[in-house]
């Protein structure tokens, strides 16, 4: 009865949140659990759950998979707005179910923090579980990889089927546990060895003797194998290549090869859209609703926004907080830039803004070493931490006349000189994206014409 | 000046790894002596080693490489040579750890214990004073050391030291500095870094030392405000 009670009361209030167009809330969920404590183990749930875990993509992934399920006309429900623990799971399910617990037919994709997988996995027994990859994270919130291995590892139930991620050695050792598997990767053409300050995967499970890369996409990220005892990375079931000048992904699988538009050209992005590519394939999709589906597909403007005054593109893009991976990748897709940028990082925690100090540690796990680069012509921080990334950017040998903070973030437009760039990143936290919107948008108003007199040199 | 980084394949969690490119910029030689290479100090002479923090399913690993190597780190250390530990691998240079109900033999070098917990994990902000040095840092960790007494090394102001009830930070003894402080450290301790520096007879101006200070000071006014939470808002 008190499920009942449970799912009644706060169906009511995801009514209500409806009605005044706020459902995107986990609040009916809190009530729910509130209720009934063992809310997730008692709900029904579709047929098809797919979660989505791992340390970078999570977000991505399901907004992706989700967007393109619907393009196939098939009803989803989805936590899409990052609320990936149990009350944001709870809130999602209730969508599942009719006023009687019984299930609708709906897939349903959850986002799953990684951290709380050994409670979630084993309530919610999902069909397919698609992981991403496994890294260092905040080291408040994730403790360390192997803390959030174990975690994942404990929580796996037989009934799942793993997507893992062949490129990533770490990650793929959850096929310990004896679960199906699939896996994906992506092979390069030439020869790939991306040396970053992080790797979190150099020593063998098996021997613990330094692992040697074939190719090293991005931090640990590549084909590794031991030669002491034969460790390597796993057989990649749906292989992809990456045509950067065309914008493709082809394909390979079952004997079957394809080529899919590219959703965007940055290495993790694809990485994304091959493990979403493979979750369809899996389930029986064709080739050309695939193609169809994706052809029409971009990402989501909270995490990434284009706009273009006379010629120059006002870019922003959002970063996960203390994440020094999701920092040292978009470092990496800038470092590639063939035109001159200005950068403006916002990257300070909100909520350490108010009452605390933020933990600077990942500021030395990025590569801030790839933006020591001509084309990057001034790297403008604004907030509290300016002088800690100051630091930093001085230790990567980039050139102290090009690196502005601004301790008051509303400063930074005062140092952006339209004329001579092509292109403004604005790299901003995930929580800040109407702020660093406003900023886009100031200096979207001013224009390239109106600048020369409020420029600060 | 001869430095020595021990496994920084794996002793490079929470920014400590950057303690390597740090050091490179300011020794004259730094090895990076892996788990499967014999140590360098074993064999040479080294002026400084450093062991950084890691995860800690590898402490096990890094306990049973240096056991073999238990009476050279003592030699060392009576030595007045410097070695600098910053992160969990201090634990392994005490006693014992008591983990729920197991009790793990360390190195016994020192005669502190460590007790360990699985899911409490405690995140704090540290203020503290060495000589005359105000030392900042963070501190992450499952652990809590205890029976300290013996080596004062950090006075706390404000934070979390070895444990609630203690009032100092960290282990010192000769001139073996253990810390659960990251940050990492040395970069966000200009002052305390230059002091350590010149025990090895080095006095000169540490990489961008003026704005290495700018942040520091910053960072220090922060955490002297009373309105600055040392408990971390995650």
């Amino acid at each position: 009865m008190r499920f009942y009670i449970a799912l009644w009361v706060s169906k009511l209030y995801l009514f209500y949140l409806k009605c005044r167009h706020l459902e995107k809330d986990d609040r009916p969920g809190s009530l729910a659990l509130k209720i009934c404590p063992s809310f997730l183990a008692k709900v029904n749930r579709p047929k098809l759950l797919i979660g989505i875990t791992g340390t970078n993509g999570k977000t991505t992934t399901t907004n992706l998979l989700a967007d393109l399920l619907k393009k196939l006309n098939k009803k989803i429900i989805y936590n899409d707005w990052g609320a990936n623990t149990k009350r944001g799971m709870a809130r999602c399910l209730l969508e599942g179910v009719n006023i009687f617990n019984n299930s609708k037919n709906v897939i349903a994709i959850l986002e799953m923090d990684e951290v709380t997988c050994d409670e979630t996995l084993p309530v919610l027994k999902p069909n397919y579980l698609l992981v991403t990859n496994l890294f260092r994270d905040s080291m408040f919130r994730n403790p360390n990889p192997h803390y959030v291995f174990d975690k994942i590892y404990q929580g796996l139930v037989k009934e799942t089927t793993l997507i893992l991620n062949a490129d990533d050695a770490f990650s793929s050792e959850l096929s310990e546990k004896g679960n199906p598997c699939i896996y994906y990767g992506i092979s390069f053409n030439e020869k790939k060895m991306v040396k970053n300050i992080v790797n979190d995967f150099q020593i063998c499970p098996k021997c613990q003797h330094l692992l040697h890369f074939k190719t090293i996409i991005y931090h640990h990220i590549g084909e590794v194998f031991c030669p002491y005892c034969g460790f390597a990375s796993k057989k990649r079931d749906y292989l992809a290549t990456i045509d950067f000048t065309k914008k493709e992904i082809n394909v390979s699988y079952n004997n079957q090869q394809n080529t899919f538009p590219m959703i965007h050209d940055s290495i993790f992005n694809c990485y994304n859209e091959l493990l979403v590519i493979t979750m369809l394939l899996v389930l029986d999709y064709s080739f050309l609703d695939i193609f169809k589906a994706i052809s029409s597909q971009t990402l989501t403007k909270r995490r990434y926004q284009k706009e273009k005054i006379e010629n120059v593109e006002i870019i922003t893009m959002a970063c996960k907080g203390f994440n020094p991976i999701a920092l040292a990748s978009v470092f990496a897709y800038l470092k590639e830039e063939k035109e001159p940028i200005a950068l403006i990082l916002l990257l300070d925690d909100r909520s350490d803004r108010i009452n605390s100090c933020e933990a600077v540690n990942y500021l030395y796990d990025a590569d801030f070493e790839f933006l020591n680069q001509e084309k990057i012509q001034k790297i403008i921080i604004g907030g509290k931490r300016c002088y800690d990334y100051q630091y930093r950017c001085l230790l990567a040998g980039i050139a102290k006349e090009k690196i502005i903070p601004c301790i008051n973030e509303d400063d930074v437009i005062n140092y952006v000189d339209l004329k001579t760039i092509k292109k403004v990143y604005i790299l901003h936290d995930v929580l800040f994206y109407s702020g660093a919107n406003d900023i886009k948008n100031a200096l979207m108003k001013r224009g390239v014409k109106n600048e020369s007199r409020n420029i600060v040199s | 000046m001869k430095v020595e980084i021990l496994f920084p394949e794996i002793c490079n969690m929470y920014g400590d790894g950057f303690h390597k490119n740090f050091l490179k910029s300011y020794a004259d030689t730094v090895y990076e002596t892996h788990l499967e290479d014999a140590p360098h100090f074993v064999k040479e002479d080294v002026d400084f080693i450093y062991l950084g923090s890691c995860s800690d399913y590898y402490l096990p690993l890094i306990l049973e490489k240096l056991k073999a190597y238990k009476e050279n780190i003592i030699d060392y250390i009576s030595k007045d040579k410097i070695f600098l530990v910053t992160g969990n691998t201090l634990e392994i240079f005490g006693e014992y750890v008591i983990e729920e109900d197991k009790k793990i033999a360390g190195l016994g070098i020192f005669s502190f214990y460590t007790k360990k917990t699985k899911e409490e994990r405690y995140n704090y902000l540290f203020l503290g004073k060495f000589k005359n040095i105000e030392i900042v840092g963070y501190k992450s960790q499952f652990s809590l050391l205890y029976k300290t007494d013996k080596y004062p090394f950090i006075k706390k102001v404000k934070g979390l030291a070895n444990n609630f009830e203690d009032n100092n930070e960290g282990i010192l003894e000769h001139n073996f500095y253990g810390t659960y402080l990251i940050g990492p450290l040395l970069l966000l301790n200009p002052l305390f870094a230059k002091y350590l520096f010149a025990l090895c007879k080095k006095n000169k101006k540490i990489p961008y030392e003026e704005e290495a200070m700018q942040a520091y000071l910053a960072r220090l006014q922060e955490f002297k405000d009373s309105k600055t939470k040392m408990k971390s808002n995650h």
